[in-house]
């Protein structure tokens, strides 16, 4: 099983005396003893402790009833982020979630997932073939031919089929900057990041594995990302997973600060409005040095709030959890599947937040966060949602 | 409670508080037994049965605690209050079954008062958003224990705990101004929040501590302070612990109040500060603390240190001292399995652990606290592997307070774990009482030391048994705390 590998890992978290549940969003939400991070690793222990036993049954038993608990955790990473010593109890989380599947125990919310992946190779459960079809048929096209530039651009399944005009502030950019780019167009699978934390391992690897024939082929020197979770998976589970993909990747906020502080673009369209910047945990968290120190890293609180600082007329205000201790939007894999009451709950605690900074936008930099905000958002829509392209690409 | 009771109950329950405030499920009634107590984790890890309550209610006012006690009290069903389970004394574990009250539901920040400095919440909000939610305004608590992460209000003020800021702010028994709570017949009383009063005796005393043995603390009206302008922080080495404590009993008879003094025994600071901080001289370790205005900071910490001088005290400079605020917490996550001896007490079986904390006046304290050490000793050097050690750290004009933390591992199965961890609490409490201390300082009672408090004063204890038949005839509300309400 998976999570024997991390048995003492489980078992420091559920012996340690609850210092992090002040912190877990599901369970700030939820209200409930049973959904705090040490209860949930402690199932995990009581599996592996009938295991030790001998008691194979009693520990299958065991797993089955841990069921839908295990995903009442978004992954976001601020327990770790908190912990005094680092735990990563998302990894216990997803590596229980892993043994639910193998054992065949899986939630039908989430089976949900692998279902759509396997057929449409992305999570929405969207066709593959419209993948495209909110965006430029004529662009799309052109991008996805220009086999001689060096720098490519991944998607993303969210942008592409919820957020293209995440994807479409982009080709603005660029244009702007006059930088040559092609995308993978039909060969742009899933990453796989969203069926590993599922705990559908197997599925996520092959998708992995598709993805890296399609980047390897074409050639790339560079492939800007603009999805946090796909700049995770590339930067941290792809190596770990075997895969190299031979091109410095690089996140949309890291490259569009570049360009800004390179004179390469300029932005000169006046923005006079009170924001405020919601660090997504992938990149705020997963992706910062403190927090994992095992992958090649970057620390990616700065560039987003530089390169805000930099649009005319922009007043930053910050929220009240920020940076590494930043909120989950609430739209972490299996929460949202498995307790959107829960989910939405947690969005509309940083949509508060980001109102009490007066601010007038919340800026997301993650199609998934802005997807999460705008949907769950009431309808009157006190305030707007915005991604860092999108406001670049407005003062342009 | 048999199919057909347990029926009505639970349909009276969701009536009282919504169907969705009522939980039956055991695995929800295990997470509040387990939580923190090391007794129900004992049980758990030896296989053996944990008590749990026939349901867990989550009421979210305080007319919903109220139905839920009429309705406990008609039917002489016991209740236990729970907020976030930090407690290690038994308080909250349901022995008798029953209902569990978990006040995390009622969590609102409902008024802060800036121009009388004082802040009105529900007893479930967390200790840790309430003191963020303060100094986003300016202000403090000034109440910052160890627990901070892991309790609410209606737990500290059961409890009468106390911050690591204590000796500059008071426990949590001076900061309270005003309460509300639901007694076990589900009458509301609400005290005034006024800062002195001379309308009969004070009746938030009464329930600050009872540990809800008179009723649920649903609301309360709380002093704060403007943040500090300045706060520092200081470490002294001294030759020995007499020393400092000398040192420190003078600077406090100057009014030279720190917020913070915590004073770690010769063997505390070898175990704790050679070996984990890698501070290699032996001696006496002191921090303090001072926090307000600058002018009156570098005044209180430059007299102070001259105190220290004189009682043979070296200063370590500023930098230790900060870091033991910056990293006050770390010690209490366990950094891997083999420094997890405090925490493995929670989880491992077979060993145990727990906390002596006691009051005494200063001519008393430090021989109560050797006799302790020597008495542990003597009683467990040799039969297992053991430690004891202590920290002074509330302190006052009259006496101050140790944390003796004491540790035994290796317990055989064919021995009973719970009676070897009784044995030692009935060894080293009667030695603090012989001295004149108390039961407990600031973790409370609960069930496990609730035997010695008859012994600390017998008139008292009449007197609170008195007052429980009062207000509680039924017995309904967590019997056994504070010796009260069982048999």
């Amino acid at each position: 099983m998976y999570i024997d590998e991390l048995s003492e890992e489980i078992e420091i978290c559920a012996s340690c005396p609850l210092m992090c549940k002040n912190v877990c969003c599901f369970h700030l939400h939820e209200k409930t003893e049973s959904s705090a991070p040490h209860i949930r690793n402690l199932n995990l222990l009581k599996v592996l402790n009938e295991k030790k036993d001998s008691n194979e049954q009693l520990a299958m038993e065991q797993l089955e009833e841990s069921n839908e608990k295990l995903y009442k955790c978004t992954l976001c990473g601020q327990c770790t982020a908190w912990c005094g010593k680092d735990r990563d109890i998302p990894n216990n989380m997803m590596a229980g979630r892993a043994d639910l599947i193998d054992e065949g125990f899986v939630p039908e919310e989430v089976d949900e997932i692998r279902r759509r992946t396997e057929e449409e190779h992305n999570p929405l459960g969207e066709p593959h073939e419209e993948r495209y079809d909110k965006l430029d048929k004529k662009l799309i096209n052109n991008l996805s031919q220009k086999d001689e530039a060096k720098v490519g651009f991944w998607l993303g399944c969210v942008t592409a089929y919820r957020q293209p005009e995440m994807f479409e502030a982009i080709v603005k950019i660029m244009d702007s900057a006059g930088i040559d780019f092609q995308i993978l167009g039909d060969e742009e699978y899933c990453c796989g990041l969203p069926q590993q934390k599922m705990g559908f391992r197997k599925v996520a690897k092959e998708l992995a594995e598709h993805n890296m024939r399609e980047i390897k082929d074409r050639g790339f020197d560079t492939l800007l990302v603009d999805c946090p979770e796909c700049y995770r998976a590339f930067k941290e589970f792809y190596p770990d997973w075997g895969y190299s993909l031979d091109v410095d990747i690089v996140h949309t906020s890291e490259y569009i600060w570049n360009l800004i502080d390179e004179g390469e673009i300029s932005l000169n369209g006046e923005v006079s409005k009170t924001i405020t910047y919601h660090d997504p945990c992938e990149l705020a968290r997963h992706t910062t040095p403190s927090v994992r120190t095992d992958y090649d890293t970057s620390d990616i609180h700065q560039e987003p709030r530089k390169i805000l600082k930099s649009v005319p007329g922009i007043k930053l205000k910050e929220m009240r959890w920020n940076r590494l201790k930043t909120f989950c939007c609430g739209g972490g894999e299996g929460v949202r599947e498995v307790y959107p009451e829960t989910s939405e709950k947690i969005g509309s605690r940083v949509i508060g937040e980001a109102q009490k900074t007066g601010a007038e936008i919340l800026v997301a930099a993650c199609p998934s966060c802005k997807r999460q905000f705008s949907e769950i958002q009431s309808e009157d829509k006190e305030i707007e949602i915005l991604s860092v392209p999108e406001i670049v690409a407005d003062s342009l | 409670m048999s199919e057909v009771q347990r029926a009505l109950l639970r349909e009276e329950l969701k009536n009282a508080v919504g169907r969705d405030n009522v939980i039956e499920e055991p695995e929800e009634g295990m997470a509040h037994s387990l939580n923190r107590n090391w007794y129900t984790r004992t049980l758990w890890s030896e296989d053996r049965e944990v008590p749990l309550p026939s349901f867990v209610v989550y009421p979210e006012s305080t007319e919903q605690v109220s139905e839920i006690l009429q309705i406990a009290n008609s039917k002489k069903i016991p209740v236990t209050p729970f907020g976030m389970g930090s407690s290690g004394m038994g308080g909250n574990i349901p022995v008798y079954g029953g209902i569990m009250v978990d006040t995390k539901r009622m969590d609102e920040f409902l008024e802060v008062n800036e121009e009388s400095l004082s802040a009105t919440v529900q007893a479930g909000i967390g200790s840790w958003e309430y003191e963020e939610r303060l100094n986003e305004l300016g202000y403090t608590s000034g109440h910052l224990p160890a627990s901070q992460f892991c309790s609410t209000y209606g737990g500290f003020l059961a409890l009468r705990s106390a911050g690591r800021l204590s000796t500059g702010y008071g426990k949590i028994e001076d900061m309270v101004l005003g309460l509300e709570a639901v007694l076990p017949t589900g009458e509301v009383v609400r005290t005034r929040p006024v800062p002195a009063h001379a309308s009969g005796p004070d009746l938030n005393q009464l329930f600050v501590g009872s540990e809800g043995a008179f009723g649920i603390i649903t609301q309360a009206t709380m002093k704060i302070h403007p943040y500090p302008e300045e706060r520092r922080f200081r470490a002294v080495i001294f030759p020995d612990f007499s020393s400092g404590l000398h040192a420190v009993r003078k600077i406090m008879r100057k009014d030279l109040t720190p917020a913070v003094a915590r004073l770690y025994t010769e063997e505390e600071t070898a175990r704790t500060f050679k070996e984990t901080w890698g501070i290699e001289k032996e001696g006496s370790y002191l921090i303090i603390g001072f926090d307000g205005m600058e002018e009156l900071v570098d005044k209180k910490e430059k007299l102070s240190l001259e105190i220290c001088e004189g009682e043979g005290g070296e200063d370590l400079g500023g930098e230790k001292g900060e870091y033991w605020w910056e990293n006050r917490y770390g010690d209490y996550y366990p950094k891997d399995k083999s420094d997890t001896e405090k925490w493995q007490s929670l989880l491992g079986g077979y060993q145990a652990g727990g906390t002596v904390t006691t009051c005494l006046p200063y001519d008393k304290a430090e021989d109560a606290y050797k006799e302790i050490r020597r008495k542990f000793k003597e009683r467990f050097e040799g039969r297992y592997k053991n430690w004891i050690h202590a920290h002074f750290s509330h302190w006052y004009k009259s006496g101050t307070m140790f944390y003796v933390r004491w540790y035994i591992r290796g317990i055989p199965e064919d021995e009973d774990t719970l009676a070897v961890y009784n044995e030692v609490w009935s060894t080293l409490v009667p030695i603090a009482l012989k001295y004149g201390g108390v039961v407990d300082h600031h973790h409370g009672v609960g069930r496990m030391l609730a035997r010695f408090l008859e012994k600390q004063d017998k008139g008292s204890h009449e007197v609170l048994k008195k007052i429980k038949g009062s207000l509680d005839p039924n017995n309904i509300m967590n019997p056994g705390v504070l010796g009260l309400g069982e048999g």
